[in-house]
């Protein structure tokens, strides 16, 4: 037990403390205001607000973890029932975690003006056991109703001083204040790293003394921090929401003096080596060492014995879905049982790479989900993923093996757009690898009833391809073109149809098919219409949010190509062409150019949009959104052709020119 | 759901073929292009007494690429209160039958298995895991799953996936003397019996089939054949009951329910105070589906014998929440107070119908039953959000079990027809100097129609509204507000910046831009499905288009009508002074079609989706 007995100030730093900075929260104490409040002005999409969140975590001198929270939440509408519920995971194996005193209660104000209190009873919350020795506990609050307030409390303990919880100052729907203390003795030094800018009301340190020593008191606090919502092409909202980590750096114990716990690089790269769940996995057993020797006998260069056994891995071992950073099996188990983890896998590949005599190395990384990798902080916590790396041409290597259908080098969606650490080197290496196109060559010829029939020819290569591939497995070749390359041409039926390069991804992924489309030129009076661009349409802007303040991640370069020559149906004349579009993105990034020509009866059809980066910041958004926009009214013109007796000649095709930005002149 | 049409077509025919077991005759029809085929798949139902039942499995499937390692190498047993995995094995054997690996228990995992729609419950699952890397080789697995308290005996399916099946065989063997009841779905055969030492044993088997997906048929689960069976008696945690006839399983599920719709005072009063000078039975319960409706939420706990019996009204007072059969129940309860009698329901959601012939638990959901002189009342008592009196679609239409005070009996919900499930739309569109469109749009449901929109709208966020609004369009707007009134109409008012596109001196636009049909079902050969086409429904738009000045019109698309026996489609387009109208409707009476409908089906759809692009064309005056 500890008893907190005085605080000598030794240090307090106090920004803008503001006369309502820190609003008491007391258990079941609910102003009128708050019951009555009907919505929230600042945001007027809220469905609920936090309206307190105050953790407090307290480590005793035995260097013993007891975190306590306490929430409450107004409920505004039905969709803000979500932050009603709550689900709590925790390692439970060794009772390293234990989750107890969960307390909930809901305050209703009852139509003749009552306070109804519910508080939630002990048979309504859940506990259940998850793999891997962790636990889950799940519990609702009950008489959930728009204007209810909640609030919830919680402890959690736990045995190591490395397990102060993440602290979030930010959620979904916006939070009026939220508070994190830390009260740690004078035996542990702490480092906390923040994220997202908090604008903190309140940021102070003490030192002081308890009975068991000198203790150090930290406490942060923000107040009317906005929602974060989501949006299409973005890594994670936890990569730019406000929160807080503490991170153990040093530690005194008598007789030994202060020890750094907070490593160097290269300090890490030296306990990994010797890690029983990493480093020493590497030394394997005879079973891969003689696999790796079978796989590569006769091959004499690195390259070929790099693919070689990369080969063997990617259709030898099935990944589990499981990413992780340690493997928790032995890699010898790992290649028998032929399933394992991203780490199981790729350490594998690494080991086998090493006995074959290559220069090779496992690399951690973070993906997209678990948000980016700070170089500053040297924290093993960061990763999530280990990969495989080897040397060639004076240059390091990323190898993945969890999916058979990657081509060697190309990295997994979710691994793009980040950095990957070297363990044994300490160095970095950027996991951007390759990018995707998509070309589609058309020819076809447009009877006067407007089908349009022909031959379409696509070509994919690095992720395009990928996930085409994946399509081919799973569906065949017929359904994989209905479904995913001309889908986007209603009604079209397709005959013939091959794909190539399915089996061998050091090529491209070729699909040829006939096709035919009633009805695609539309006969109105005199008139019929043609778009000229079969599929590759852009008909939506993906992005919706007027402005965006984290960037837009498409996670690789890409381009599409689009060539058609159409041949026009007798007794009709082209009327009009689409002028030519030239879309520029922001920053070179790319753009969009387009021309049409009419030679002979024929349409000839070029465009192509090509982003040649991944990553616009916010600050481009605006242009990256008119570019869209742009592009859906682009993608829209139509072709117009008359019948013959009409007697017009076909214009030539308009000069590109950039698009202007006024509303409605056309190019 | 995985489509491997042509592959599977291809494997069928020689499937049939296939007769002899083995690994070469497999390989026969990996040929041909299947990644695995199930050798042979024997399931035996032991009853050991009362009550419990053994179920024995042995699977051997020869997987012949990489393409079907993965299906076949995990197995999934769900466990429970009711079922518990006694023993999970299996190996893996190599083209020459040599054994190459045993499962271990280091190849196995258990995981909670809760239902999405759960906050939470005991389902369980346990999880093993088999591979191997050089084709073609052998899995085979054996569990044994007990069974207690058999008001559901394990459905027996043959065909579990959409590899062929050379050989599938299930014994039951239970005492002799044992009312055994069984019915086949889409599987006719009889069985083999025999009697044995004081055991009755029933066997059947089914060789060479293989059963591809078709799109736009029902659901997998409905496509291959199945076998029901069932006991008349049956005990389920203590509690006896008997499935002889439908009354038998009313009369366990009331004694289940009974003593449970006991109210605080607090609700009484505010029943009596609703209802209080309201005369009209269907009015008084229309104000207490209202009550619930607004007071309560859906939350799912399902735990052993909780998963047939209901908490008590009192509880769900409290919480204000609950799952299906609490709601009921305390629907149920507050009607009673409100004077007006109900009965709970027992219904299988989004099942095929039940067999009248067949007693047995077909059910997995409750909806009460309300026999009102002026015609019977069902209620949901599940959403928050659908309109009184109405079912979801997955509830209509079929028989239910209306549980009455010591007995049962079968009663049918109501069928919609596609005049109850409207969609009545009004919309103006202003077109600019610069092809920007200003509408409004006003849309008017009923019936499954409003069902879905309430779904889709009601209780969420103004943004999600906007996305979901945002999701029928196919062209960027700005500025848009979506509104949601109870009274069924949802308002929308956008922008359009870009509606009319410029080509030249013309103007080109889209009349239909609020309910365009864009997705052709795909073509198909040798269909042995029916088609399903969900509930029936009928959509009108009217649309006042009123032009640019400076413009005339040049050219509006023809009239179309599309009339088949179970579909009808109108549009026209009709030009007035310095504006046009569009009209169009459509209605799809019919809820399946057999399959040689099918290309009929794909017809009507194709010429709608043509006939909603098509444009009108504006010239300069």
């Amino acid at each position: 037990m500890i008893v907190r007995v005085a605080f000598v100030t030794l240090l307090v730093v106090l920004i803008a403390a503001g006369a309502d900075a820190q609003p008491e929260m007391k258990w079941g104490d609910i102003p009128d205001e708050l019951l009555d409040m009907t919505e929230y002005p600042a945001d007027l999409d809220a469905a609920a607000v936090i309206v307190g969140d105050i953790g407090e975590a307290t480590v005793s001198s035995q260097w013993e973890v007891r975190f306590e929270r306490h929430r409450r939440v107004k409920i505004l509408s039905e969709a803000g029932y979500e932050l009603g519920t709550v689900s709590l995971t925790y390692f439970a194996e060794d009772g390293l975690e234990r989750v107890s005193n969960i307390k909930g209660q809901t305050f209703v104000r009852e139509p003749n003006g009552d306070v109804r209190r519910v508080k939630l009873d002990k048979g309504s919350i859940f506990h259940e056991d998850l793999p891997g020795g962790r636990k889950r506990v799940t519990f609702t609050l009950p008489a959930l109703a728009p204007g209810a307030v909640v609030e919830f409390q919680y402890r959690v303990d736990a045995e190591s001083p490395f397990y102060i919880p993440r602290w979030y100052f930010q959620d979904e729907e916006p939070t009026l204040y939220s508070a994190f203390e830390v009260e740690s003795p004078g035996t542990l030094a702490y480092t906390f790293i923040t994220q997202g800018n908090p604008d903190f009301v309140e940021r102070s340190e003490e030192q002081g003394v308890r009975t068991d020593g000198k203790t150090s008191h930290r406490r942060w606090a923000v107040a009317n921090v906005p929602a974060l919502r989501e949006e299409r092409y973005m890594t994670t909202l936890e990569d730019h929401i406000q929160k807080i980590d503490a991170q153990l750096v040093q530690y005194y114990r008598s007789g030994h003096g202060a020890v750094d716990v907070l490593k160097t690089w290269p300090q890490l790269a030296k306990d990994l080596e010797d890690a029983t769940d990493f480093g020493r996995k590497l030394r394997v057993d005879s079973r891969v060492k003689e696999q790796a020797a079978a796989l590569t006998v006769g091959l004499t260069s690195n390259e070929e014995k790099a693919r070689a056994l990369y080969d063997f891995v990617r259709a030898s071992v099935v990944w589990d879905g499981r990413r992780n950073a340690f493997p928790d099996r032995e890699l010898s188990d790992v290649m028998a049982s032929k399933r394992g983890t991203s780490s199981e896998i790729n350490l594998l590949l690494t080991a086998m790479l090493r006995e074959a005599g290559l220069p090779a190395q496992p690399a951690l990384l973070s993906t997209r989900d678990h948000g980016r990798v700070i170089r500053i902080y040297p924290l093993l916590t960061q990763f999530n993923s280990t990969v495989a790396a080897y040397k060639q041409g004076g240059r390091w290597h990323l190898l993945d093996a969890t999916d058979p259908l990657r081509p060697m080098e190309m990295l997994p969606f979710d691994a793009l757009g980040g950095e990957a650490w070297l363990v044994s080197d300490n160095e970095w290496v950027t996991t951007r690898s390759e990018t995707g196109e998509h070309a589609v060559h058309v020819e076809a010829a447009l009877s006067p009833d407007g089908t349009l029939s022909g031959t379409l020819r696509s070509e994919r290569h690095g992720y395009s391809a990928l996930r085409a591939r994946q399509q081919v497995q799973e569906l065949g070749a017929e359904a994989y073109a209905a479904e995913h390359l001309v889908d986007e041409i209603a009604g079209v039926e397709t005959h013939g149809v091959t794909v190539s390069g399915q089996d061998d991804d050091t090529q491209p992924l070729v699909t040829e098919l006939a096709f035919t489309v009633p009805g695609y030129g539309q006969a109105v009076g005199d008139l019929m219409l043609v778009n000229p661009l079969l599929l590759m349409r852009t008909d939506e802007n993906p992005f919706k949010l007027p402005s965006r303040s984290y960037p837009v991640d498409f996670g690789y370069p890409f381009k599409a190509t689009y060539e058609a020559e159409i041949t026009m149906p007798e007794g009709y004349v082209v009327d009009e062409v689409p002028p030519a579009a030239l879309l520029l993105l922001p920053v070179r990034a790319g753009g969009y150019e387009r021309t049409v020509k009419v030679e002979d009866g024929v349409l000839h059809v070029e465009a192509e949009t090509q982003f040649n980066r991944a990553v616009f910041e916010p600050n481009l958004y605006d242009g990256l959104k008119s570019f869209y926009d742009k592009s859906v009214a682009a993608d829209a013109e139509t072709v117009v052709l008359t019948r013959a007796e009409a007697d017009t000649a076909a214009p030539a095709a308009a000069a590109p020119s950039p698009m202007p930005d006024d509303e409605g002149s056309n190019r | 759901m995985m489509r491997t049409f042509a592959l599977l077509r291809a494997a069928g025919v020689c499937a049939v073929a296939v007769l002899a077991c083995s690994l070469a005759s497999a390989q026969g029809v990996g040929a041909l292009g299947a990644a695995a085929v199930v050798e042979s798949d024997e399931t035996s139902l032991v009853m050991e007494r009362s009550g419990r039942v053994r179920e024995t499995v042995r699977r051997e499937i020869v997987v012949l690429s990489a393409a079907g390692r993965e299906r076949h190498g995990v197995i999934a047993l769900g466990h429970d209160a009711f079922r518990r995995v006694r023993k999970l094995e299996g190996e893996i054997r190599d083209a020459q039958g040599k054994t190459v690996r045993s499962l271990r228990r280091d190849d196995v995992e258990d995981y909670p298995a809760t239902a999405s729609y759960s906050l939470y419950d005991d389902s369980r699952v346990r999880v093993g895991q088999l591979y191997h890397d050089t084709y073609p080789y052998s899995v085979v697995w054996e569990y044994e799953v007990e069974h207690e308290g058999l008001l559901n005996w394990p459905t027996w399916l043959p065909v579990r996936g959409e590899d062929p099946v050379l050989r599938a065989s299930l014994t039951v063997d239970v005492p002799e003397g044992t009312a055994l009841r069984y019915a086949g779905e889409r599987f006719a055969a009889e069985p083999a019996e025999r009697a044995e030492r004081g055991r009755a044993i029933y066997e059947w088997t089914v060789t060479d089939h293989v059963q591809p997906f078709e799109p736009l048929g029902p659901p997998w689960r409905d496509q291959v054949p199945a076998l029901h069976l069932t006991t008349d008696r049956f005990e389920l945690a203590g509690h006896a009951g008997s499935l002889a006839s439908w009354a038998g399983l009313g009369q366990w599920y009331h004694t289940l329910a009974a003593g449970r719709d006991d109210l605080p005072p607090q609700a009484v009063a505010d029943v009596e105070r609703l209802v209080a000078g309201v005369a009209s039975p269907r009015e008084r319960a229309r104000l207490v589906y209202e009550y619930l409706q607004q007071s309560t939420r859906y939350v799912s706990v399902q735990l052993g014998i909780g998963g047939w019996q209901p908490f008590p009204a009192s509880y769900v007072y409290e919480r204000r929440y609950g799952d299906c059969k609490a709601l009921t129940n305390y629907l149920g309860a507050l009607l009673a107070v409100a004077g007006v009698p109900a009965f709970p329901a027992l219904v299988g959601h989004d099942r095929p119908d039940l067999d009248p012939d067949f007693p047995r638990n077909a059910f997995n959901h409750v909806v009460l039953f309300v026999p009102l002189a002026d015609g019977d009342l069902w209620l949901e008592a599940t959403s928050q959000t659908i309109p009184f009196g109405s079912l979801g679609a997955g509830s209509e239409n079929r028989w239910t079990l209306v549980v009455e005070p010591g007995s049962g009996r079968l009663v049918r919900t109501p069928t919609s027809e596609a005049e109850d499930n409207t969609q009545v739309r009004r919309a103006a569109i202003r077109i600019g100097a610069g092809g920007t469109a200003d509408v409004v749009a006003e849309t008017r449901y009923r019936g499954h129609q409003l069902n879905s929109v309430r779904d889709a709208l009601a209780q969420r966020s103004p943004e999600e509204q906007r996305v979901w609004w945002e999701r029928g369009l196919d062209l960027p707007v700005s500025r848009l507000q979506v509104s949601l009134d109870r009274d069924e109409v949802v308002t929308a008012t956008f922008e359009a910046p870009r509606y009319a596109v410029k080509a030249g001196s013309r103007f080109l636009f889209r009349p239909n831009v609020l309910e365009r049909w864009t997705a052709v079902p795909p073509t198909t050969e040798h269909r042995t499905q029916p088609v399903d086409l969900g509930y029936p429904f009928a959509d009108t738009d009217s649309v006042l288009i009123t032009l640019p000045t400076g413009f005339e019109v040049e050219a509006v698309p023809d009239p179309v009508t599309i009339e088949t026996p179970f579909a009808r489609y109108a549009s026209a387009t009709t030009v007035g002074e310095g504006t046009l109208t569009y009209t169009r409707s459509v209605a799809v009476r019919a809820q399946r079609l057999p399959p040689e409908d099918y290309d009929a089906y794909r017809a009507f759809v194709a010429a709608v989706v043509r006939a909603d692009e098509e444009q009108v064309v504006l010239k300069r005056e």
